[in-house]
């Protein structure tokens, strides 16, 4: 598993907020297209066969005993990053090799996966592989998708590095 | 080789004009003489993948800009959307438009025409009005996630000893203690939300004719808001939710997306009862 000690989590600090064209970020404005704007009662025709892109999107967030435990083993974390015989690596060094059930895998670590694998992956292939919860994993996946880096065979739900990039 | 000939191009084998198996795509609606008057054919093509290319329907000075499309149903699909959000993202180039929602199809031009334009005239026109010159911008904002946990582990007494209580306790006994824990982060990750959202707000609110705030769709997400602007405000707005950024981008990332169709600011509903 070398490619999980590769995870660069860290974000890029100091990066400007870029203001991208909704052409160019699909997921961000799906909700919009959708949902608002004109609706004609009557002429509505949509079938919803791309179901898996609104299902992350329509993630609502419900209080539980599971969201409560999540929340515990996040800040339960939180002492190791500040333990004291940890700052010489670095605090996100200890995390990353502490918390890799609990993190989703970055967009690169993905990509990497799914050249290794040219004949193209299931989602549950992935989730088993980074141990990582569905929804994380579509996350990445439609990042990777909407930068053409990856892309889906929606007839057998694999996906597969893009060919044309660019 | 202009654009209309390049969207022509392959739905020549099929046929020129509206046929009968083909109903009318609806983008937008904008005003007849941005959209139509000496301006050149769009560049982009219709929906559907058949290269039809869009065309105006005009009802005194309003437009609506529409292709062919098969009388089916349309498929959610990536390449559907893009083709709706490019159609609209061009016509807004041209003229304010209030935008149609994704997948509607009238049976024909006429339908449009008599059924959208002439029977919704005085409403879909003083909603264009009220956005004239304006487009919409949309921003969400999310916490880094372990930026979020380190700093209520920091700012809660409580909290912190709950967690260091149970860093060394096996986690099946203190079951409880740790459903305990979660319980207040989750108040305490509410009463940041509130703190850090009405702070972000406050310095974008002004800048903007009207903000629209929808639900925040993780738990992650402290603000999910849709700006209408005019034109000229967009670069103050820009600067400020770049000053946003710099001061705290190690703890939120920002999704800002547009200019877009102000989506968010129209509200025209069409139901007939016939």
């Amino acid at each position: 598993m070398t490619t999980r000690n590769k995870r660069q989590m860290v974000p890029a600090a100091g990066a400007p907020v870029q203001r991208t064209p909704s052409s160019s970020s699909l997921a961000d404005v799906l909700n919009v297209i959708l949902d608002k704007g004109i609706v004609i009662d009557a002429w509505a025709r949509v079938s919803v066969v791309g179901i898996e892109i609104l299902t992350i999107e329509a993630r609502i967030v419900v209080a539980s005993v599971e969201t409560y435990l999540r929340y515990a083993e996040a800040i339960g974390l939180t002492a190791l990053a500040a333990a004291p015989n940890n700052q010489q690596n670095g605090a996100r060094n200890q995390r990353s090799e502490t918390q890799d059930q609990q993190e989703p895998p970055s967009s690169d670590e993905v990509y990497e996966y799914l050249s290794d694998h040219p004949e193209g992956a299931r989602l549950a292939e992935l989730e088993a592989y980074f141990d990582a919860p569905r929804e994380d994993l579509s996350d990445v996946l439609n990042e990777l998708q909407d930068d053409h880096r990856v892309s889906q065979d929606q007839e057998h739900r694999l996906y597969y590095v893009a060919d044309d990039q660019g | 080789m202009d654009a209309t000939d390049r969207c022509m191009g392959s739905a020549e084998m099929n046929s020129f004009g509206p046929a009968t198996s083909t109903a009318t795509y609806v983008y937008c609606v904008g005003y007849a003489q941005a959209l139509s008057d000496k301006s050149p054919p769009f560049s982009v093509c219709g929906i559907g993948g058949t290269n039809d290319p869009l065309r105006v329907i005009t009802f005194d000075d309003l437009a609506a800009v529409v292709s062919d499309a098969p009388a089916t149903r349309l498929d959610i699909t990536r390449e559907n959307l893009l083709a709706h959000e490019r159609v609209v993202t061009e016509a807004l180039q041209r003229s304010s438009v209030l935008p149609v929602a994704f997948g509607m199809v009238a049976l024909n031009d006429d339908e449009v025409r008599e059924k959208l334009l002439a029977r919704e005239f005085e409403e879909l026109h003083r909603q264009l009005d009220s956005v004239y010159a304006c487009v919409e911008l949309d921003l969400r904002v999310l916490w880094q996630r372990d930026q979020l946990f380190a700093r209520i582990a920091e700012e809660n007494d409580q909290i912190r000893a709950l967690r260091d209580e149970l860093a060394d306790r096996d986690p099946d006994t203190a079951y409880y203690e740790r459903i305990q824990l979660g319980e207040l982060t989750a108040a305490a990750i509410d009463a940041l939300r509130d703190e850090d959202s009405a702070a972000i707000l406050a310095s974008l609110e002004p800048l903007a004719i009207e903000t629209k705030l929808n639900p925040n769709l993780t738990d992650m997400m402290i603000v999910n808001a849709a700006f209408l602007l005019a034109n000229e405000q967009i670069p103050e707005f820009d600067a400020a939710v770049q000053a946003l950024g710099a001061s705290a981008s190690d703890r939120l990332h920002f999704q800002y997306v547009g200019p877009l169709a102000p989506y968010n600011f129209v509200n025209v509903s069409v139901d007939w009862e016939e």
